[in-house]
């Protein structure tokens, strides 16, 4: 078509984006539940394979969790129950550090007579070199955390014995990123029993009732649960804090 | 005949990568495996393909002087919808390519073939350049990919393919971006003294 009548061109490039943006709309209205639920999915898939539990609560505010350090934060918390009984928690941090960026890393961890420990860790997101730092996800890398405390660090060249975690050869970056990030997903789920400021937003958060019921009151990490039972926190907390 | 010659122009005669030497960015940044290679060179394709249609139907229609800026409207629409639909029903997929999707609307190949073939040439050979195009396209990425995933991680598709006993150590630069430098270069070079020999009497 052979025009140079600016009011006719303005008006068809106006009606093929129109048309382009209907035609996004309608796809975006049919692709977006779909999307909603692959994210929801390979969360409740990967809190499973982190922890051993029936049962996971619901995510606890963490905007009051302070981390000793930096470059490092909580997205996420939850309990892990198996016959309503807290068995641990899964803590999923995102650490700024990667050498690709943000790696996002949820971790499972146990919680046995009060002492945490990493079950399994499951790497959300990450975007390192593929061949290097990406063999972070490989399972020969992830399986090392289990068993180990808080304060894991990061042993290059291999022979890496007690807490430490053997590098990925010519990823120590990578290496190290992931390792702070299960570090502070340890001291975030140490903080649920000791840190009172966290245990103000258990409360503030518990408001909408969870599936598990709170029958364990007496059991070791029974608290968070608690925070369910509204007058019943106080008490509990204080109880809590003197046994930890 | 003629629909015959247009798809083999894009597979072979008129390669997107080794001939034309379009579409530079996404070769070499998402042939680091055969699966990423093989996601993003279908998902140009098809997008190469709908916009070649859509821009062939259109191209009586838009004037001449707001083209560039309608063919470009088309295309991202396509990629948008391919990177949503990706996110769909292929999330590993569209995990691995990640960024590169939005980049399909940048990549010269898809804007190149709107310009030079759709916006002269009748629906149906459009929709064949495109198919053309987008299978040359995905089949020499698929070529890089195989080289830097065989020489930098000693697998394909993910699977290891030398036996332990040979003690394969991968070259991990072939993953790198310099390997896809060299992997690009050396197949080029390849490919320039293979046609070189047919070519020069006519030059």
């Amino acid at each position: 078509m052979k025009t140079s009548n600016p009011v006719v061109l303005a008006l068809v490039l106006f009606l093929i984006t129109a048309i382009v943006t209907f035609a996004l709309a309608f796809v975006n209205s049919l692709t977006e539940p779909v999307i909603a639920m692959n994210t929801e999915q390979k969360i409740t898939e990967a809190q499973q394979a982190v922890l051993d539990a029936d049962e996971f609560s619901d995510d606890f505010d963490t905007s009051n969790i302070r981390l000793s350090e930096t470059g490092v934060s909580v997205d996420a918390l939850k309990l892990g129950f198996t016959d309503g009984e807290c068995v641990g928690y899964v803590v999923t941090t995102t650490c700024s550090e990667g050498y690709g960026g943000d790696i996002q890393v949820m971790v499972g961890i146990n919680n046995e007579g009060g002492e945490n420990t990493v079950n399994k860790i499951e790497i959300l997101s990450l975007s390192e070199t593929p061949g290097l730092g990406a063999n972070a996800q490989k399972d020969t890398f992830k399986d090392q955390y289990g068993g180990k405390e808080a304060g894991i660090t990061v042993k290059k060249g291999g022979g890496a014995a007690g807490n430490e975690i053997d590098a990925i050869s010519g990823a120590t970056i990578t290496s190290k990123a992931v390792t702070k990030a299960v570090n502070a997903a340890l001291e975030a789920a140490s903080g649920v029993v000791v840190s009172s400021d966290f245990t103000e937003s258990v409360e503030s958060e518990s408001e909408e009732p969870e599936s598990t019921e709170p029958e364990s009151v007496e059991s070791e990490s029974a608290e968070p649960e608690n925070a369910d039972i509204g007058d019943a926190v106080p008490v509990e907390v204080g109880e809590k804090a003197e046994v930890e | 005949m003629k629909s015959i010659k247009t798809i083999l122009n894009g597979l072979l005669y008129e390669n997107p990568t080794f001939i034309l030497l379009l579409g530079m960015c996404p070769t070499l940044a998402t042939t680091t495996g055969v699966s990423n290679a093989v996601g993003m060179g279908l998902s140009a394709a098809a997008v190469l393909i709908c916009s070649n249609i859509v821009i062939s139907l259109l191209r009586k229609l838009i004037p001449s002087k707001i083209r560039i800026a309608a063919y470009i409207v088309i295309i991202a629409g396509f990629v948008t919808v391919v990177q949503m639909a990706l996110e769909a029903y292929l999330p590993g997929l569209y995990e691995s390519l990640g960024l590169y999707i939005p980049l399909i609307v940048v990549n010269c190949i898809i804007l190149g073939r709107a310009e030079a073939f759709a916006s002269k040439n009748s629906v149906w050979l459009s929709a064949l350049d495109g198919l053309g195009m987008g299978l040359g396209f995905t089949c020499a990425l698929v070529l890089i990919a195989l080289v830097r995933e065989v020489l930098g991680a000693g697998e394909i598709l993910g699977m290891s393919i030398f036996p332990e006993a040979w003690n394969f150590q991968p070259a991990s630069i072939m993953l790198l971006a310099p390997g896809a430098f060299l992997t690009l270069g050396v197949l080029l070079g390849i490919i320039n003294a293979v046609r070189g020999r047919g070519g020069k009497k006519n030059a």
